[in-house]
């Protein structure tokens, strides 16, 4: 009985282990089968630039539609190198430079906006770019609302468009808007990162805008796209684009590649080891970036020494929630930012890259003009001291009183308690977010830190369900009125219904009298500079007094650059434009541009390694 | 075999029931969670300014997706699909299919971790049979069994870590990340292949020397437990040599529970090994139902705990199936 | 019959050994959490980033916290995780598996099924889930959503061996002498079971502490409290590793590594216990 349970067994192994054999086989093969297709070999590294990407890419790489909701642009490279323009504008400079479009006019009664087309420009396909285009996206946009990204907007704003001639459309406005040349969600300059595109009509035409695949894309910019995976999308560049047909250039780097290296660490070794050329922003600290400069020399950023960092147009602030009771009194307000030490979030969270901010915008040049109004209010209202003194002062004076546990105790018996918001996703916002609520418990209240990530932490964030919460400001770049904007209580709604989004007053902000210099602003020509500045410093006024939410820090950029393989990268010491391979901007950085001066094409980076 | 029979169909219906049920708590678990899967999507264009006009978008899609709908209609709509063979689309990455997501990142998965932990069983059998036979006193066991304790007990991420941080970095033998090199072209064509390994060495290196320690230890008990048994003894007596007793007689024996315990961990690959794919930027499942868990993407978490249910169930199932055939003691009566 | 085991247990080496490791340092958490002043974990209460020293015997972290202070707040956190998920998981587990194995038929389906659809969805991502769920995490709420998975395997192994006993005749012999079958579990099963369940209380105090790390190294583990795991994601959010901060990743690599060595010899120790042939 042993001998046929022995044979049983052994044959029954080898059945066992043949079929398991074979199934790996089949999986081998399957796998590689299935992935997606690429190109004939490897990438010559000296014609090539690695750009490092902070995430995977989510949305299937054979689905480049920027109208979805779900793509990712700028991790795909798509709208920095395939998609274009009307206009960029170069912080660095203050340049509004025309691209696809020459020149824009308004009418007098800001009703209606003209717009000249540059000719003799290709998409990637070979057909030219005309009126044609821009006509047939506008009208996509327009039927489309609100499936379109961002066509709500269009349709918010765009009565209709007409094709003057081939290379010139007018835009009739619903309502007059001076500014409409600033909203990008409905116009097609990129301020930052950027904007509405136009589409070519022979490959959209007649195809469902959201469902449409758009593989391969079609676009007018210097390269074309070769293959895509999750990981990684590689372009190369195209001979027929217009700057090469029109002035003679042609960008240095033969193929780029958008890839995915992994967490922090393979980022800092991928440096090192001069695999990665530019990794984006968000992936390195501070610390790994001196490792991989100490080890490799190569290793640059914007500025050769400390802070390192190019500054970043979202300033970071503390929202606090002014609808819940006791942070709609503008005093406990005041006394949570005496009771934030600004220096010391820099030195422990951002490790020093960054300086203390006074208010909602980045410190640009182009911004000084307004800063000048305001001197005195800056120093009337120390919005970057940390007094923790004068903090206990304000309590005690509205009747606090410190309680056993050294938790201050209001005038109706409650304890002063927060819940603090974060998104365990962001490294930078868990830092920060351990700082601050460390200085707080300091000063006598009691935080709890709430982390949340993902679509739980946007609802939570959205319907205000939070007493205090980090957040980064984003509109703010050449222009002070976005940034004010946020605060006008059109966008207030009730707490427990979700705000428009985060820095649109999901914290509850109302006053009347904020609004109606708001909103004045908005139908003041931005030309009318001084105009604007008396208002402004009217804005801020309100705004220093009231301290609906608290300035924190401005944001350190860390974007290293390796001059290994490409050089002529953007820098303090050099800083023709802004070093960000996530934005749309990244198309001028890697070619350069037409100086709206000179009319001569100035910078673009070039090979280190010439043939 | 009519009680074999009887016994297959009634495991095959806890199998069917088990599946259903695991499913549903799958769809309803997610939407219980106080958040909107389209605000994640729109986050992701918020991220960069871009957020004018979003209310708008979310109310659109959420009729799109039927996310306006009561729950139990939501269900039915699911269930019918289902057996249509209709996974959906994903929220976050609309207009993909969950079908398609699947069917790109599951072929990686299934590759590297099936290859990976089939060969650190076979290698912790082997040893773990051998250590166990010589007994606890041989000088092997002194040295494995420690190092076997140490492989598995150490965190895997930190050794993930170290293992990219010695080999692609202070030697530069491996690539840093990936599955395979951007460029690359996708014929089945030697080279390619050739990457794909070249990339997979890393991954399936971490997972080897984690999961090697634990089949090493449990063949290893296993063995010195079936020393004592009487078939042993009489083997022993009957003057066979030691080698020949291990391998013909022991190590058959012990192979049973460590088979199915391997047969049980091939049924969790498909779960995905998410801290892997971060750190080696794998294009495998685990990231995608890392993201689709976090963005509340229902229908991409559906379709990818499927996947994982039904391979967990099955592998249970078939186990099931031929235990009963190869050891006779246990009786599969019901009641 | 305990009082057998538990003597043949404190006589057993890898048992002693690993208990007293065990113990050596959640005495030592303990401790040093008590004596150590709680300013000392308060972000930027020392320069940040310092190695070993006189004022910190094991250096700094980058946010300016004594590492021997997180250190043994999170001792003490992880293994109470530990702990909690542990004894629910392994009681229920074993109350599911007994009811299961001993009675068969339609309960034995039912929890059958129930047992199979918690081993196999996967529990990570489902901690995840839950995770998010409850707005953030406690250390006690942690260790309740660990709990939820916890009970699967004992309850599995529990049904195995209560299946086989019943084969062994021990039950038979019971009832022939006119024994209840209230009676015949608790005087004849619980005893052997309760060797089982030694060894699987240890496997759970392990799997719930390495979940815990699992779900903070992604960030969704307790905020205001510190935990092994949540040390591990603030060394590798500051690159630790390649900067060479080998004090803070290290001790507490060698804390959590050192608890699962001890988890496990204790779990040898019982495996040993059971089957006198290991010994």
């Amino acid at each position: 009985m042993m001998i046929r349970r022995k044979i049983s067994k052994r044959s029954r192994l080898t059945i066992i282990s043949a079929g398991l054999a074979l199934v790996f086989a089949a999986l081998l093969i399957f796998g590689t089968l299935s992935v997606q297709n690429a190109y004939a070999q490897p990438l010559p590294r000296e014609e090539t630039l690695y750009v490092a990407i902070s995430k995977r890419v989510a949305l299937g790489p054979k689905i480049l539609n920027i109208y979805t909701p779900g793509f990712d642009r700028s991790r795909t490279g798509l709208h920095q190198l395939v998609m274009e323009y009307f206009f960029y504008v170069n912080l660095e400079t203050g340049e509004y430079i025309p691209w696809l479009a020459t020149s824009f006019h308004y009418s007098p009664d800001f009703k209606k906006i003209t717009v000249n087309l540059r000719s003799g420009v290709k998409w990637n396909d070979g057909w030219p770019f005309t009126a044609d285009d821009v006509v047939f996206t506008y009208n996509l946009l327009l039927e489309n609302a609100p499936k379109m990204v961002w066509s709500a907007e269009v349709a918010a704003w765009v009565e209709s468009i007409e094709k003057l001639d081939d290379y010139t459309v007018e835009l009739t406005l619903k309502k007059p808007n001076p500014r409409f040349h600033l909203i990008r969600e409905a116009f097609p300059a990129v301020r930052i990162w950027g904007g509405v595109t136009i589409l070519p009509k022979h490959v959209w035409e007649g195809k469902d805008p959201v469902k449409f695949n758009n593989y391969p894309p079609v676009g007018t910019g210097p390269y074309r796209l070769l293959s895509s995976s999750e990981a990684a999308f590689v372009y190369e560049r195209r001979d027929d684009w217009w700057g090469t047909e029109q002035y003679g250039v042609k960008p240095a780097p033969k193929y780029v590649v958008y890839q995915y290296f992994g967490p922090e660490t393979s980022v800092a070794i991928g440096l090192t080891t001069n695999d990665i050329d530019s990794p984006a922003i968000g992936i390195l600290s501070l610390g790994s970036y001196l490792e991989a400069k100490k080890k490799n020399p190569y290793v640059t950023a914007w500025y050769a020494r400390a802070p390192h960092a190019w500054l970043d147009p979202c300033p970071r602030l503390l929202m606090i929630q002014n609808a819940k009771s006791p942070w709609d009194r503008k005093e406990v307000r005041w006394a949570i930012s005496y009771l934030v030490d600004r220096e010391a979030i820099v030195e422990l969270a951002y490790e020093g890259m960054t300086q203390p901010s006074w208010g909602l915008y980045p410190y640009y040049k182009g911004l000084d003009p307004y800063f000048t109004t305001i001197q005195d209010l800056i120093q009337k209202y120390p919005t970057t001291k940390c007094n923790p003194a004068k903090a206990e002062e304000i309590f005690k004076s509205l009747g606090f009183n410190k309680g056993t546990d050294g938790v201050w105790v209001m005038g109706d018996g409650t304890r002063l308690k927060m819940d603090f918001l974060v998104d365990s996703g962001d490294s930078e916002a868990m830092k920060v977010t351990a700082v601050i609520a460390d200085q707080l418990r300091a000063g006598g209240i009691a935080v709890t830190i709430r982390p949340l990530t993902g679509a739980v932490q946007s609802d939570t964030r959205l319907r205000g369900k939070w007493d205090i919460a980090w957040q980064c400001f984003c509109p703010g770049d050449t222009d002070v009125y976005d940034n004010l904007e946020l605060f006008h209580s059109k966008y207030y709604v009730p707490l427990g219904e979700p705000a428009p989004w985060y820095e649109r007053n999901s914290f509850r902000y109302k006053n009347p009298k904020f609004d109606a210099i708001v909103d004045e602003m908005a139908v003041t020509p931005p030309s009318e500079v001084e105009k604007i500045k008396t208002l402004f410093r009217q804005a801020m006024q309100i705004w220093f007094e009231d301290l609906p939410v608290i300035p924190l820090t401005q944001t350190p950029a860390l974007v290293p650059f390796n001059t290994a393989y490409w050089v002529g990268w953007p820098s303090a010491a050099d800083p023709w434009n802004m070093p960000v391979n996530w934005w749309a901007t990244f198309n001028l950085v890697i070619c350069g541009y037409p100086s709206p001066k000179t009319g001569e094409w100035v910078g673009g980076i070039r090979s280190s390694r010439p043939r | 075999m009519g009680s074999y029979l009887r016994y297959v169909s009634g495991r095959f219906a806890i199998f069917v029931i088990t599946v259903f049920i695991s499913i549903t708590i799958v769809f309803i678990a997610p939407r219980l969670v106080p958040g909107d899967p389209l605000y994640a999507v729109i986050s992701k264009l918020a991220e960069m300014g871009g957020s004018r006009g979003s209310p708008e978008l979310v109310e659109e899609y959420r009729k799109l997706f039927g996310l306006d709908q009561p729950v139990l209609t939501q269900y039915l709509c699911y269930l019918r699909e289902l057996i249509r063979g209709n996974l959906g689309y994903s929220i976050a990455n609309f207009p993909v299919t969950v079908a398609e997501l699947l069917m790109r990142s599951l072929p990686w998965t299934i590759g590297l971790l099936s290859v990976a932990t089939v060969i650190s069983w076979l290698i912790g059998t082997f040893i773990g049979a051998i250590s166990g036979w010589g007994g606890k006193e041989s000088k092997i066991s002194k040295v494995l069994v420690p190092l076997a304790l140490g492989l598995y007990t150490i965190p895997y991420y930190i050794l993930a870590i170290i293992l990219v941080f010695l080999f692609a970095y202070v030697w530069r033998i491996f690539p840093i990340s990936g599955g395979y090199t951007p460029g690359f072209p996708i014929k089945f064509s030697l080279p390619f292949v050739l990457d794909i390994i070249k990339h997979s060495i890393l991954p399936a290196l971490s997972i080897i020397l984690i999961s090697l320690g634990w089949w090493f230890l449990s063949m290893r008990s296993m063995i010195v437990l079936l020393q004592g048994e009487d078939y042993i003894l009489l083997a022993q007596a009957k003057g066979l040599s030691g080698r020949r007793i291990l391998w013909r007689y022991a190590f058959r024996n012990a192979l049973l529970p460590q088979m199915s315990g391997l047969a049980i961990s091939l049924g969790h690959i498909f779960g995905g090994a998410i801290i892997l794919e971060k750190i080696f930027a794998y294009p495998g499942i685990g990231w995608f139902l890392y993201s689709a868990i976090t963005e509340l993407d229902f229908p991409m978490i559906q379709g990818g705990v499927l996947v994982c249910i039904l391979a967990v169930a099955a592998a249970n199932f078939i186990l099931d199936l031929i235990y009963p055939l190869i050891d006779p003691r246990i009786k599969y009566k019901r009641g | 019959m305990k009082k057998g085991m538990v003597g043949t247990l404190t006589g057993n080496r890898k048992f002693i050994a690993g208990f007293i490791i065990f113990m050596v340092i959640l005495m030592g958490g303990i401790i040093a959490h008590q004596v150590l002043p709680f300013s000392y974990s308060r972000t930027g209460a020392f320069p940040p980033g310092l190695p070993p020293g006189t004022k910190n015997i094991l250096g700094t972290d980058s946010l300016g916290r004594g590492i021997d202070v997180q250190l043994a707040e999170a001792i003490v956190n992880s293994v109470q995780i530990g702990l909690i998920a542990a004894i629910i998981g392994t009681l229920a587990g074993a109350a599911i598996g007994f009811t299961s194995g001993y009675y068969g038929g339609m309960p034995d389906s039912v929890l059958r099924v129930l047992m199979d659809v918690f081993l196999s969805i996967p529990s990570l991502l489902f901690l995840i889930l839950l995770a998010s769920l409850m707005r953030g995490v406690t250390v006690q709420g942690m260790a309740l959503i660990i709990a939820l998975f916890a009970w699967a395997p004992p309850a599995r192994q529990i049904r195995a061996q209560v299946l086989s006993l019943k084969e062994r005749g021990f039950v038979d012999m019971a009832m022939l002498s006119g024994m209840s079958k209230m009676e015949i579990i608790t005087r004849e099963l619980v005893p052997h079971m309760f060797q089982w369940m030694g060894a699987n209380f240890v496997n759970a105090t392990l799997a719930a502490i390495l979940a815990e790390s699992g779900l903070s190294i992604l960030g969704l583990g307790p905020q205001n409290e510190m935990t092994l795991g949540m040390m591990i994601y603030w060394a590798l959010s500051y690159a630790a590793v390649f900067k060479g901060m080998w004090w803070w990743w290290g001790s507490t690599v060698f804390t959590l590594t050192s608890i699962f060595i001890s988890l496990y010899l204790m779990h040898l120790g019982f495996d040993e216990v059971i089957n006198p042939r290991m010994r």
